[in-house]
């Protein structure tokens, strides 16, 4: 399987790291050395985003991955109470039920047919609307149509008489 | 690269005419294509060209019959050298030469490499008419044997010795081609080089400056010549085994040998011009024969190609190998060739070289690096850096395997922080060694002085003492570079550091320099006083250490110290060995609550000291480093920022921290010695009550208020996370962390990870 590292999850790995360094001393020290080396040579060099105890963590913007990635350290490494981890395990699994149920909902194929329908059913009236509403261009005729305009009916005048 | 000033100055002189202004553009244009935009710059600040941009080669042109034309009737024109700092330099042109402008740009490039830029008459003139006639792709051209010569050593070494020539370094040329050679084989080199010069020496005083050479003299100076090529052979031969030993034949994961072909024939190609008698060269053929199979073989033998390979498979590989490189210079020497690429071995399509190049990095890391030769950390290092400038890829995962053979039980996070950017470390020990050779050669013993220079923290400083002369040593460790720029000149720069030096012209007295040191983007100005006699040192907005360090050994040391240790000063800065620091302080408003105390893992530290340590055996030889890592440690430990300057207890706590460090040398003297255990409890016990005391000195010092303000705003650490972990359960979802985990597994196992800007699926459902 080819899996992409994309912009968004080292930008995730850049604010994990940054999430590392302000645990403290004997949280992080459960956290294995080579997966803190991980993020760190994985993560996004352009971001310079530092994580601050000074503002609530929730204020601090984070990225969705980065939630998901604090979310597994914490079950993977950091628990001790297996109550906890099963409590943890149980809520995220009913976020998942609920994050589908949303996609499907938003994504409802007999929905985005319905709705691609009415809108081009819309979009069609518009037209004709805007079709029948165009103004009537009067053209000007230039000398040489006034000419030859003016020859033919000499011509029509002719073959009349 | 902006020519305006040589425009604007060729454009003030009235005197000269349009073509030999073109010359002198062209010139000028010339050096910079030969020396490449850095060197260049570099040149023209040390010429001061943009002050003057060398006003007598476009005023001093002139057009004469003097005596020395006359008594030499054979001369078209020459150039004369400044006979001290008030003559002007000259070039005299015979009257009356139609086409004079080859010897005018012969004489123009002599006057922009003060003459012979370094080399002696042979090479120098040989170079100059090189360059002319390149310029001006002539078909005839004065000194031919020279000009074969220099073209010769270009198809040897390439660029190196014009470079010299322009940066007036040509006494330098054998030095620079040795000087990544071992001890041993840089000494024959430097024999050998010596040798060169004397034979081309003869050879020219034979053939130009006597008067009407008899037949005798010519048959000496043609023997010279030869004796010339064959030492120069032999040079190359040298040079070309401590490139192939560093494992530069290897170029992105294969054996350059297309380069090699192309090399092979442009030499024989020059040495059959310079053969004027086969019979005679019929040696120097059977010389160049050997060293190509030689070299071939070594190539061959010092690669990927030889990993899992029993002799007898060497051997095959080496006969293939020779086969097809020979065909090759054959089929390209004898013209018998449609297309350039038909001289070429297709590494990509033909066998075996398809098969072999697979896995390249993985292949010369077990053949070159699990080897009895590679057991010191510094030729492992070296060896690393050698491995990982050949080849694309270098997992950090195969030098932390490289170490753990070479020092088993070193923990992998050092070892990674240590080993992971091999190279610059590498850089720094050529860089340094580079230097060394150079006093060396030029039999200099300076002495130095560490100084510290404000705004260039980061970088490793030092002021030279060499005879009347000193200079500033500037070593960036982080970046692998290193320059030297002269403090007596009135104007020197650095282009790798942004950095230039203006000497004062007036002080009290001739033992006295005073000069400016502007740091990058010229944001500041750092004034120095050097006292060369009494070898002091006055630094404004910097400081010097007192004594004089040793020579090149104890800037090695220095060097290497900073490098090596600075992953334990990261840790020291992050607080890895520190407790009970304001941050996780519980702190409402702005009163501290909590009674925990600071304290330091001293033994987790001394730990990771030693196991550094033990890395480079004679590093920190007297614990100068450990001394201002601990008191670096203390300091962070206890915020002594915190203490008001002046305060009683600020002398209190110094006096406290200077105990604390001296117990820590004891406790590390005895751990090294291993055995004790009663004395190193007792010590525990000690560093207990050190850090008692200086809790307490703190805790009395640090106002209140100023720990709430400093404090009282932030969150504690375990809170922090607390919240964090309470707010996944409005955000984490399951398929999300387990494909964050089949990520984090797949980046690992080390598989490359392609960036996709775009990609947002990932985070956002299963795969």
């Amino acid at each position: 399987m080819d899996m992409e590292i994309s912009k968004n999850t080292r930008i995730a790995y850049a604010e994990i790291d940054s999430f590392i360094d302000l645990l403290p001393e004997k949280e992080k020290m459960k956290i294995p050395n080579e997966l803190v080396e991980m993020f760190r040579k994985e993560k996004d060099k352009e971001t310079t985003k530092k994580l601050s105890l000074d503002i609530p963590i929730e204020e601090q913007n984070l990225n969705d991955e980065t939630w998901n990635l604090i979310a597994l350290l914490y079950l993977e490494y950091l628990c001790e109470d297996e109550e906890e981890k099963k409590e943890l395990e149980k809520i995220y699994e009913e976020n998942d039920r609920k994050y589908m149920q949303e996609m499907k909902e938003k994504y409802d194929p007999d929905k985005i047919f319905k709705e691609r329908e009415k809108a081009r059913n819309e979009r069609k009236n518009k037209t004709k609307e805007e079709i029948q509403n165009l103004p009537i261009l009067k053209t000007k005729e230039n000398i040489i149509q006034k000419i030859i305009k003016f020859i033919n009916k000499l011509f029509k005048n002719k073959n009349g008489n | 690269m902006n020519f305006s000033d040589i425009e604007r100055n060729l454009q003030q002189n009235q005197h000269i005419s349009e073509d030999i202004k073109k010359i002198v553009y062209e010139n000028y244009y010339d050096i910079y294509q030969f020396l490449g935009k850095r060197d260049f710059l570099k040149w023209v600040d040390r010429e001061r060209l943009t002050l003057g941009i060398r006003n007598i080669i476009f005023q001093t042109l002139t057009e004469k019959e003097d005596k020395y034309l006359r008594e030499n009737p054979n001369v078209l024109g020459y150039h004369i050298g400044p006979s001290g700092p008030y003559n002007k330099e000259n070039i005299v042109l015979r009257r009356g030469i139609k086409d004079y402008k080859d010897v005018n740009a012969h004489e123009a490039f002599h006057s922009l490499a003060d003459g012979l830029g370094g080399f002696n008459r042979f090479w120098g003139e040989g170079i100059t008419e090189f360059l002319n006639k390149t310029m001006y792709s002539k078909s005839t051209y004065s000194y031919p044997k020279n000009v074969e010569m220099v073209y010769l050593a270009y198809s040897m070494f390439g660029n190196i010795i014009l470079k010299d020539y322009f940066q007036k370094k040509g006494d330098k040329f054998f030095f620079h081609l040795s000087k990544s050679a071992d001890d041993e084989r840089f000494q024959i080199m430097m024999e050998t080089g010596e040798r060169i010069n004397d034979s081309f020496e003869e050879y020219y005083n034979t053939v130009y400056k006597e008067k009407r050479p008899t037949a005798n003299q010519f048959k000496k100076a043609d023997l010279a010549l030869k004796n010339g090529i064959v030492d120069l052979l032999s040079f190359y031969y040298m040079k070309k085994q401590v490139d192939i030993e560093r494992f530069r034949h290897i170029k992105s994961d294969k054996i350059d040998f297309n380069g090699f072909i192309n090399e092979q024939a442009d030499i024989l190609k020059y040495l059959k011009v310079l053969d004027t008698n086969r019979k005679e060269y019929k040696d120097i053929y059977k010389q160049f024969d050997f060293i190509r199979k030689q070299l071939i073989e070594k190539m061959v033998r010092n690669s990927h190609f030889v990993f899992n390979k029993s002799e007898e498979e060497q051997q095959e590989i080496i006969n293939k190998v020779t086969k097809d490189v020979d065909s090759r210079i054959l089929s390209r020497v004898s013209g018998k060739y449609l297309s350039i690429e038909e001289t070429y071995i297709n590494q990509n399509v033909e066998e075996p070289y398809r098969s072999l190049n697979e896995n390249v990095t993985g292949r010369l890391v077990v053949s070159f690096l699990y080897t009895d030769d590679c057991k010191d950390f510094l030729s492992t290092i070296r060896r690393i850096a050698d491995i990982q400038s050949a080849t694309t890829e270098f997992p950090t995962k195969e030098i932390v395997d490289t170490l753990k053979v070479m020092s088993g039980n070193l923990g992998n996070k050092r070892a990674i922080a240590i080993l992971g950017n091999a190279q610059t470390f590498a850089r720094n020990i050529e860089n340094i060694s580079e230097l060394e050779r150079q006093y060396e050669c030029d039999l200099e013993t300076p002495s130095f002085k560490k100084v510290q220079i404000d705004g260039l923290e980061e970088i490793n400083t030092y002021v030279e003492f060499n005879d009347r002369k000193q200079f500033l040593v500037l070593i960036d460790k982080e970046k692998g570079i290193l320059d030297r720029i002269s403090l007596n000149d009135y104007s020197s720069v650095s282009p790798e550091f942004n950095i230039y030096a203006t000497k004062n012209s007036v002080t009290n007295s001739s033992d006295i320099t005073s000069c400016e040191i502007g740091l990058p983007n010229m944001h500041k100005v750092t004034h120095i006083k050097i006292d060369s006699k009494a070898q002091d040192i006055e630094i404004e907005g910097g400081k010097a250490t007192q004594g004089l360090i040793g020579g090149v050994e104890a800037i090695y040391e220095d060097v290497l110290n900073s490098v090596t240790f600075k992953t334990i000063e990261g840790d020291i800065q992050r607080g890895l060995y520190s407790h009970g620091m304001s941050q996780e302080q519980e702190v409402i408003s702005t009163v501290r609550i909590s009674e925990e105390a600071r304290s330091i893992d001293i033994d987790d530290f001394l730990q990771d000291y030693s196991e550094v340590k033990k890395l480079i055996p004679g590093l920190d030889k007297y614990n100068e480093v450990f001394g201002s890592l601990s008191e670096k440690l203390i300091d962070t430990t206890f915020e002594s920022h915190l203490i008001p300057e002046g305060a009683p207890a600020k002398q209190q706590y110094e006096k406290q921290k200077g105990i604390m460090i001296f117990d820590m040398k004891r406790l590390l003297c005895e751990k090294q010695k291993g055995t004790n255990t009663a004395d190193i409890e007792v010590l525990h016990e000690c560093l207990n009550s050190d850090l008692d005391n200086l809790n307490k000195t703190v805790d009395q010092a640090v106002p209140r208020n100023n720990a709430g303000i400093l404090v009282g705003r932030g969150e504690t650490k375990s809170q922090f996370l607390k919240k964090a972990v309470f707010k996944t359960r409005e955000n984490a979802r399951s398929s999300a962390i387990r494909l964050q985990a089949k990520k984090i597994e797949f980046l690992k196992r080390g598989l490359p990870g392609k960036t996709n800007d775009i990609g947002m699926r990932d985070g956002h459902g299963d795969i």
